[in-house]
Order: structure tokens, then C-alpha cells, then sequence
């Protein structure tokens, strides 16, 4: 293990290139270029562009550089450790990052800095927690295949789809934010739900759906312990059979679609619409979807509900200003009765 | 290094981040606040700007 300082202006980080590596800061240039057991530190304050070729690796990535400067380049990055960058760094190099490490404690920070490179999580017992927002280029994914991502309270938002892959993979909020904006059908995929947990951790975590036109959530499965949100006038496909802790929408209108035969277990359903902005809730062909929640009530309102089995226990109070379009069961139509606060009396 | 964490609360959901400063990095509350808004207003620009798919 050794450090490794980026000297000089420009150039090229690869494998073999010595031409900007320094075994101290600020010294000499020629020390051997940074393998996967060694940190570098880009802590020289000048303007400069380090291009990314063929496959760089590095331990830790710690830019502190002050001047603003660019990681350019088409080259894949595979860090063992952690990564801050600075306030100052523009990422507009478009090869892939992998974080590698299989060791607990690393974090990722990205200070700001959107990353052009598509990102993959792929260490057997690693785990990362992000030190502040991580966002992705447009058209750029998220990938978990092995290891903890912890959200840490922060927001991580992929530039297309959030994937998971084969391995033991779990992904933690501790009250963050995962955003999927991508209008697409796999804007969430859990491609391979074996091997993936979702861990709430401290806090309420939220998987966002934000595109205004229609995505798909592929639940896989899973037991998500967050709360999954449309956050887009676009359509919401769910599919598979999947737990929630909570579903909810920020917008109004809006639709849910789940699909057929499938059933959702929900802990609390929060889905609500407004007068003239109906929220849609029904199944993506033409049979009946089955939603599950074991006990309390349900009291939504401006709903359009059709094709859905409400069950599990609880009580669905579809509510008074919900329309029923047919093929439901379980849904209570009509205003929930009032709840009484207080005592009186009645005198003749 | 100092640590400022913020969020912003949108109906796209939470923006939470995280401003890493020079310890004496110069900057009035005014300018970080500048920094802060910069940043979510970014966020809200690439989440509502029709993502792609990958190619």
C-alpha cells in the first residue's frame, strides 16, 4: 500500500502511465501508477484535466483541489475504497466506476459533483455511505451487486435506471432518498431480487419515482422497508408481488398500476388525489390485482379504483369522492363514518 | 475539512447533500447558501429533464 499524488498539469491516468505520479505531494513525477492497494490524492491547486484511459485503479480517491478541473476520458475506474471530490471537480468522463472495496467504512462524497460514468457497486462484503448527494448524468445507471449501499440520510439519484445484480446486495437509507427519474421500464429494476435486502435503518427511506411520463417499478419480489412514492404525473407500473412499508404520491393526478395477479402488501397506503386530479388505481391487463395490508384503516379519497382486491384485514375506505370503475372488492365507497371526540348529551 | 449538511423537500422527494469545505475556505454564509440552492436547483434540472437510457 502506498500513496500516490497527482503531479503536473494534464495527462493520462491509466495502468502504466507515470508521467503525473508522485510517491509525495508535490514531488517528483515517475512513481508507478496507482494500483488498487494504493490512495491517490489530487491535491495540487491547478486548473488541469486528468483523462481516464484504458482501466485506472486506485485504494482511496481524496481531490482536493481547489481550481476547478475536469476527470474526462472514456477509461473504467475501479476504486477499493472511498472517493471525496471537490466542490471544484467537474466528472465528465464517461468510462464506468466501479467501487470494489470488501470492507465496511468506505464512503463516497461526491460534494456536488455529477458523475458521466455509470456506476457499479461490486464488493463482497464492502459497504459504502454516501457523504453527501450522489447524482448521476442523464443516461447514466446505478448498478448493486454486491455489498451495502447506505444512503446515509442523503439522495442518490441514477441518471436512467437503479439495477441490482447477482450477489449479496442491500441497500440501506437510513432516512435517504433514492430518485429514479428515468421515464422507462426499468427506471427500478430488481433484476435479481436473490441475495437483495432493503434496510429502512434509522428514519423513514423513500424510493422516488419522478418522471411525468410512464415508468415501472420491478419490485422482484422484495420486502422494501421504505416507502415507494410516485412523484410524477406518469403512470406507475409496479410489478411483481412485493412488501412496502408505506406507498405514497406527492402528485395529483397520478396512477398506480400493479400487475394483475400479483399482490402488494402494504404496512401504510398513503395514496390520496385531490378534487378534479383523481388518482388511478388499477391493474396493467384486464384481471384483478390483490392489495394487502393486515390491520388498521385505510382512509384515502379522490381515488379511481377498479380491477383491485383490498384485503389482508385492515379496512379500505376508498373514500367518498373515490369512484369505483368496476371489478373491485374490499374498497368501502363511501365516507368513513365520523369518529366521535368527545361526549354529549341529548335532552327531549 | 468541514461538513454542511443540508436538504431541500420537493415533491420529487428530499434533496439531502452534504457542502465539504476548506477549513478555511472564505466563503460567507451568503455564498454558501448560493452554493446550496445552486446545487438543488442542478438536482431538480436533471431529474425533470427527461432522462435517457443508457446506450
Amino acid at each position: 500500500m502506498a500513496n500516490r499524488y497527482w503531479v503536473g498539469k494534464g495527462g493520462t491516468w491509466d495502468a502504466t502511465t507515470t508521467t503525473n505520479w508522485s510517491a509525495t505531494s508535490g514531488g517528483s513525477s515517475g512513481a508507478s501508477a496507482p494500483t488498487s492497494a494504493d490512495s491517490v490524492f489530487i491535491n495540487q491547486a491547478q486548473a488541469m484535466t486528468i483523462t481516464i484511459s484504458g482501466t485506472a485503479s486506485c485504494l482511496d480517491l481524496t481531490d482536493t483541489n481547489t481550481i476547478a478541473h475536469t476527470f474526462a476520458g472514456t477509461g473504467v475506474l475501479n476504486i477499493s475504497g472511498s472517493m471525496t471530490l471537490s466542490t471544484t471537480t467537474t466528472w465528465s468522463g464517461t468510462g464506468a466506476i466501479t467501487f470494489k472495496a470488501t470492507t465496511t467504512g468506505k464512503t463516497i462524497t461526491p460534494n456536488g459533483v455529477t458523475i458521466s460514468g455509470a456506476i457499479t457497486f461490486d464488493g463482497v462484503g464492502g459497504a459504502w455511505s454516501l457523504g453527501g448527494a450522489l447524482t448521476m448524468a442523464s443516461g447514466k445507471s446505478i448498478t448493486l451487486t454486491n455489498g451495502t449501499l447506505d444512503l446515509n440520510g442523503k439522495t442518490c439519484t441514477t441518471g436512467t435506471n437503479f439495477t441490482t445484480a447477482t450477489g449479496t446486495k442491500d441497500l440501506t437509507f437510513n432516512a435517504g432518498t433514492l430518485v429514479c427519474p428515468a421515464a422507462s421500464a426499468t427506471a427500478f429494476n430488481n433484476a435479481v431480487p436473490t441475495g437483495f435486502t432493503i434496510t429502512a435503518g434509522t428514519g423513514v427511506g423513500v424510493i422516488s419515482m419522478t418522471a411525468a411520463t410512464a415508468k415501472t417499478f420491478v419490485g422482484g419480489g422484495s420486502t422494501f422497508n421504505c416507502t415507494l412514492q410516485n412523484a410524477g404525473a406518469g403512470a406507475l407500473t409496479i410489478t411483481d408481488s412485493n412488501t412496502f412499508t408505506n406507498i405514497s404520491n406527492s402528485v395529483q393526478p397520478t396512477t398506480f398500476t400493479f400487475t394483475a395477479g400479483t399482490t402488494t402488501t402494504v404496512t401504510n397506503w398513503n395514496i390520496n388525489g385531490t378534487a378534479g386530479n383523481l388518482v388511478t388505481i388499477g391493474s396493467a391487463t384486464a384481471a384483478s390485482h390483490t392489495l394487502s395490508k393486515a390491520s388498521g384503516t385505510v382512509n384515502s379519497n379522490y381515488l379511481s379504483i377498479s380491477r383491485s382486491t383490498a384485503t389482508g384485514g385492515a379496512t379500505w375506505n376508498a373514500g367518498a369522492n373515490s369512484t369505483d370503475g368496476g371489478n373491485n372488492s374490499g374498497w368501502i365507497f363511501t365516507a368513513p363514518p365520523a369518529t366521535a371526540t368527545g361526549n354529549f348529551l341529548v335532552f327531549f | 475539512m468541514i461538513t454542511i449538511d443540508f436538504s431541500f423537500h420537493s415533491q420529487y422527494g428530499t434533496f439531502a447533500d452534504a457542502l465539504v469545505l476548506e477549513d478555511d475556505h472564505g466563503l460567507t454564509q451568503d455564498e454558501i447558501n448560493a452554493i446550496q440552492q445552486q446545487r438543488f436547483n442542478d438536482w431538480v434540472f436533471i431529474i425533470t429533464a427527461s432522462p435517457s437510457e443508457e446506450a
